[in-house]
């Protein structure tokens, strides 16, 4: 092993993801001497491959969809050609770079921390440990630092099934990177990867099979999986739920892929010129060699962390998708600040998912902040829910599109709302304000009784929650 | 309907020999696509536990997934006909069957079907419009009306077919002599007679409550 350099750092930061970025920050702003190590890319998985090339895209494919889908307001008629895929992926291409450089690359040199192009492992031990960076260039070098960040994210987790590795499949990653939209698509798995990309290559123009083992969105509530199994019913998508996927195989003379699943006892072939899993992202702990320095590694591959993103070893610290916990960005970079203010200010911050927002990009879209009816009730909460159907707010009825619903789960005794789950276009937009209801304690009698922009999908939370006490079938224009 | 059509005027009149008080809301029930247990088939029946599963004894076709029902006539269990409902992707015991439930559970429904030795897809939509985007537009529906039901399935429901066109269900003809193929328009008018036939009986008998003993499964 080399001799360790003279550096020394007060936090050095395994990975440039927005938990990485937004602990470097944090610490520049106290003061602290930080190093970055990024062994790939700068930015991590949001900006480069994931929740900016697919919201970019799905954007694209949404424009399409609704020259297609005009034909619902009378008087319009419009139509759209086949997608080239070439240039909106080159479109694609050329926004991630802009973003990359504009929020991450740039950002590091107008802050001043230092960058190493390599890879990273730990050496040494618990009561002292060092990185070990060995370089693109076959340099090495060995840092030590008061406080290290593993902040190596995840990435597209595939789950053994027989003759999967032996197909060239699809990831969300490569799927996104495709020169020509597939004939047909197979996309295997039900979570929020899955329903934006089945959509995503239905409205560019395939043939999408989704092959979900339980339901769609199985954590959310179930009128959110059935609304959007209606959504995607329209669309073309076909949908088979309670499909275990049993083998893979590529088909020597057509070059498809047939994929064999159990459906509720019976078997059935699937077949598509493409094969996309999305089952799930793993953390990214590999060659780390964090058992050497004390850290506990989860089943999963996760750092295991406290409520203070600290790991089994009290210097080392943990943020965003390798910690296991909820993978949206904005949990990476929460984390990232909580982390350095444990760390360096002894603060004492933990996390807290109580309020925490989730949202799938799909047109409509799926949001939720809180619990859900069945975690209300696993959590000892008396609760009662009112699910209101699109087909009472104005917003959706001017839209002419009332697919969809919001529920609200409230506590019975206080009438405290505890969760609210929309399925409608822009529902991020709802669970954005539902976390403000939530952080306030507010009521449902409080929400129905709040000022609230008519035509606006948010107001749909003001008549979900007046549906507790009314019938909202006999409500008037912004009479209250 | 084709006056021609002898066996779809035979299955017309004979209807559909199933215990609706029990297989409407079993239909309704699968129709949301997840399994049923016994209690919730008896909480929407309005019996006992012990009432449905004995009526159930008499069902030799029903499948069942670890001890929850996943098919009787409209199932989950994939056969070679799909039918799409409120997005729920369900499956069917014959050809026939995909056009009297939509009627049943009163709901549009999409359609598809494969010939059987070509692998042809048909395809239907139905709705309020009744049968329509009937592709290929040549496409029918094999019928028979064996005399023996003891096991729907294997009697009616395994030679009632989609074929994308009459020349396709020549073989088929050939090979089963007592049948006949109609149009799938016609078959849908003789899917919507049985099923509302059916509806109709069983709102008689809510109105006019009796017991009656569980019926040997007919015509799927």
């Amino acid at each position: 092993m080399p001799e360790p350099t003279a550096s020394d750092y007060d936090l050095a930061v395994i990975g440039s993801g927005g938990g990485a970025f937004a602990a470097a920050i944090r610490a520049t702003n106290l003061g602290k001497r930080v190093l970055m190590v990024e062994r790939s890319t700068i930015g991590g998985t949001c900006v480069n491959t994931g929740c900016v090339p697919s919201k970019a895209l799905l954007a694209a494919a949404q424009a399409r969809h609704v020259a297609l889908d005009s034909g619902r307001f009378p008087g319009i008629s419009t139509a759209a050609d086949p997608v080239d895929m070439r240039a909106l992926i080159e479109g694609k291409r050329s926004l991630v770079e802009g973003l990359r450089a504009d929020k991450y690359v740039d950002l590091i040199g107008e802050y001043g921390w230092d960058l190493r192009q390599g890879t990273a492992a730990f050496v040494g031990t618990a009561a002292d440990p060092v990185l070990e960076i060995s370089g693109q260039d076959a340099s090495r070098s060995s840092v030590r630092a008061a406080h290290y960040l593993v902040a190596t994210g995840s990435r597209p987790w595939a789950p053994p099934v027989e003759g999967l590795e032996a197909v060239d499949y699809l990831t969300s990653t490569t799927a996104m990177e495709l020169d020509a939209v597939p004939e047909s698509l197979i996309v295997f798995g039900g979570g929020y990867v899955a329903l934006e990309q089945a959509q995503l290559f239905a409205r560019l123009g395939s043939k999408v099979t989704l092959l979900v083992r339980s339901r769609l969105a199985s954590h959310e509530e179930p009128e959110a999986s059935r609304a959007l199994s209606g959504v995607f019913a329209d669309e073309g998508i076909r949908v088979v739920r309670r499909a275990t996927v049993t083998s893979v195989r590529t088909e020597a003379q057509s070059g498809d892929v047939i994929a064999t699943a159990t459906v509720s006892g019976g078997n059935e072939e699937f077949r598509a010129t493409k094969f996309l899993v999305a089952t799930g992202r793993r953390p990214v702990t590999t060659g780390l060699n964090l058992e050497a320095v004390g850290v506990q590694v989860g089943d999963r591959g996760e750092v295991v962390v406290d409520n203070r993103l600290a790991s089994s070893n009290p210097r080392i610290w943990a943020a965003g998708d390798v910690t296991g916990h909820p993978q949206f960005v904005y949990v990476a970079g929460a984390h990232g600040s909580i982390m350095v203010d444990n760390a360096f200010n002894d603060a004492g911050r933990e996390v807290d998912y109580r309020h925490l927002p989730r949202v799938t990009f799909t047109s409509p879209a799926m949001a939720a902040v809180g619990m859900t009816d069945e975690e209300a009730n696993a959590a000892g909460i008396r609760c009662v829910c009112r699910v209101l159907p699109l087909d009472y707010v104005p917003r959706a009825l001017v839209n002419r599109d009332t697919r969809g619903f919001i529920k609200i789960v409230a506590d019975a005794t206080t009438g405290r709302i505890v969760g609210i789950t929309a399925v409608a276009q822009e529902a991020g937009d709802l669970a954005a304000a539902g976390v403000y209801i939530l952080e306030a304690h507010m009521t449902v009698d409080q929400v129905a009784n709040m000022w609230c922009p008519y035509l606006t999908m948010a107001e749909g939370i003001k008549i979900a929650a007046q549906s507790f006490r009314t019938d909202v079938s006999k409500l008037s224009c912004c009479a209250t | 309907m084709n006056q021609k059509n002898t066996v779809a005027r035979q299955l017309s009149a004979s209807g559909l020999d199933q215990d609706a008080s029990l297989w409407l809301p079993l239909l309704t029930l699968l129709a949301h696509g997840d399994p049923v247990d016994i209690p919730a088939l008896a909480a929407a029946t309005g019996r006992s536990v012990q009432e449905v599963r004995l009526a159930l004894v008499a069902m030799p076709d029903i499948e069942y997934e670890d001890g929850r029902i996943v098919g009787w006539g409209l199932t989950l269990r994939p056969t070679a006909h799909r039918l799409e409902v409120h997005g729920e992707q369900l499956y069917t015991w014959c050809a026939l069957d995909t056009l009297i439930f939509p009627t049943l559970l009163g709901t549009s429904a999409r359609i598809e079907s494969a010939t059987p030795g070509t692998g042809v897809p048909v395809r239907v939509s139905v709705g309020p419009d009744g049968a329509t985007a009937v592709s290929p537009a040549t496409a029918v529906v094999s019928l028979v009306n064996p005399k023996d039901m003891t096991s729907v399935r294997s009697a009616f429901c395994n030679q009632v077919h989609y074929f994308d066109s009459p020349e396709s269900a020549q073989p088929w003809l050939e090979a089963h002599p007592e049948g006949e193929v109609v149009p799938v328009a016609d078959a849908y008018a003789l899917g919507v007679g049985l099923a509302q036939t059916m509806l109709t009986a069983e709102a008689t008998a809510r109105a006019q409550p009796a017991v009656a003993p569980p019926q040997q499964a007919g015509c799927c």
